[in-house]
Order: C-alpha cells, then structure tokens, then sequence
C-alpha cells in the first residue's frame, strides 16, 4: 500500500472526520444545547436533542465502514472526556464511549446479515431513509451504552435517543443545503 | 472505491432527500419546460411533444438538451408520459399541479 493511498484513504478522512466530529460537538453542546434548555429546562446530563456527532457516526459508518470506528475514536474519547472529565474513563466509562464509536458500524453490519446492504455502493442506490434506519438502530446502542455506563436517569437516556435520531437527519440537512449552495455556484 | 466516488454517491443519496423535501432546484431547461406544459393546458389534457418543443419558452433549446431534460423530468415524476397514444403526449405529474394549484 502507497504513501499516497495511506494519505488518501485514512490519514485525509481521519482528520476531516475528526475536525467535523468536534465542530458538530461544539454546534450541538454550546450553541444548540443552551437553546434547548430554555424550551426544555429539565434535560440534564449534556443531553442535546439535536446530537450532530452522532449524524458524523453515522456517515462515517456508511463511507467508511471498519475503518470509521478508529477515524472516529480519537474525536469521540476527546469529546467524552470534555463531558465527563476523568470520571468518564474508568473501565465502563471508556465501554460506554466505545459504544458510541461503533454502533453505527456495527448496525450497518447487522443490517447486511438480513440482506440490507446498505452501506455506500457503486452497486446499490444510496437512499437516505436507509442511512438514517441504519443510525436510528444505532442510537439504541449508544443511548443504553452511554446511559448505562453513566448511570444516567431514563429521562436523559430518552433524550440521548431523541438526540441521535435527529442527528443524523440534521447532518444530512446540513450537507444537503451546502451542496445544494454549491450547485447554484458557477 | 475512490474518495471522488464517495463523494459522488454522498452527494447522490443527499440529492434523494432534496428531490423528497421538494427542494431540488431544477434547470433552466426543465423548469421552462414544466412551465410550457402548463401554459398548454398540460394541467388538465396532454401536450403533444411538437407543441412543447415549439412553444416560444422552449425556442432556443437544442434538440437532444430538450429530450434529455424531458426524459429526466419523467423520470423524476416532474411530468407524466401519457401511453396509449402513438405521438408522445406529456402531462404535469399529480405533484406539479398540486404546486401549480391545479
């Protein structure tokens, strides 16, 4: 394997992964969450009802499959320690991180064991309703993983799945509306 | 596959959910053509394709510009093939003229 296929293949799309994953975190924590505790004062716990990052799981799952969970790590423990500290890194504390990171990957893998393939494809046609299918299973996962290895109240953990359902659509929004911008460009 | 591929079928799949929100921007040609198809009674009996093709909207497009965004309007559901007829008849599509009011 060539240096430039290194590059290309996991060095480029680690950093840029890791770079939206931060930025989505900071949108969905600073910016969105202080909004939200204004209509929803009693969602505690870093709860956001809009989590991007979980959107960027997602993504990263579908173009990336495997390789997505060690281009997503570094971001995810670096954001999981910015909300819980230290206490956030004990044994299942670093599980419940973990299974933020892999859920995405993992359910697009189970997926394909009943036959829907819906990873990214030349093959197949890319449908959003299966990306976001796909992130909605996940979310079960990273909101028992987080919620259970932090011992969080039920109310929060439904707001962590809340959060991680609309996520994934408000990502694809995003992205939709900037290539949509780009288009109208000359 | 290569970075430019993912790019392109990221791109596409986000372009599925434009075209499902009613937001996709269509072009030029396609847009003048939904408007011709309206402005010949498209909303309530067939168009013919001659008369499409010749309507003052429509006057400077080239021939395979003009099938190709026809095809592709049919495609996406914009405006409906109307069978049984041995010309090519077009109507909007039942989505067209709710927008137009029809």
């Amino acid at each position: 394997v060539g240096k430039g296929a290194v590059l290309g293949e996991f060095v480029y799309p680690l950093l840029s992964i890791s770079v939206i994953y931060i930025f989505s975190f900071y949108a969905a924590i600073y910016w969105l969450l202080p909004f939200q505790e204004a209509f929803f004062p009693n969602v505690t716990n870093f709860a956001s009802l809009l989590f991007l990052p979980h959107g960027v799981r997602v993504l990263s799952a579908w173009m990336y499959g495997w390789r997505s969970i060690p281009m997503i790590a570094p971001a995810a423990l670096l954001t999981h320690w910015l909300l819980f500290g230290s206490a956030g890194f004990s044994i299942i504390g670093i599980a419940g991180a973990m299974s933020g990171v892999v859920c995405a990957t993992l359910c697009f893998w189970w997926l394909s064991w009943f036959g829907l393939y819906f990873r990214i494809s030349l093959e197949n046609t890319a449908n959003w309703r299966d990306v976001m299918l796909a992130g909605s299973l996940a979310s079960v996962i990273n909101t028992f993983g987080i919620g259970v290895a932090m011992g969080n109240p039920a109310r929060t953990m439904a707001a962590y799945f809340i959060g991680d359902i609309t996520g994934p659509f408000g990502c694809m929004l995003i992205l939709m509306l900037a290539f949509k911008a780009m288009r109208s460009v000359p | 596959m290569k970075s430019i591929e993912k790019i392109a079928l990221l791109r596409h799949m986000l372009f599925g959910l434009e075209k499902d929100l009613g937001v996709e921007n269509l072009s030029a040609v396609k847009r003048d053509i939904i408007y011709a198809v309206s402005l010949l009674n498209g909303l309530n009996e067939p168009v013919e394709t001659d008369a499409l093709r010749k309507h003052d909207l429509l006057a400077g497009v080239t021939r395979s510009t003009f099938f190709n965004a026809l095809r592709s309007l049919v495609d996406d559901h914009h405006i409906k093939h109307v069978n049984g007829s041995k010309r090519s008849y077009y109507m909007l599509s039942d989505r067209n003229k709710e927008d137009l009011g029809g």
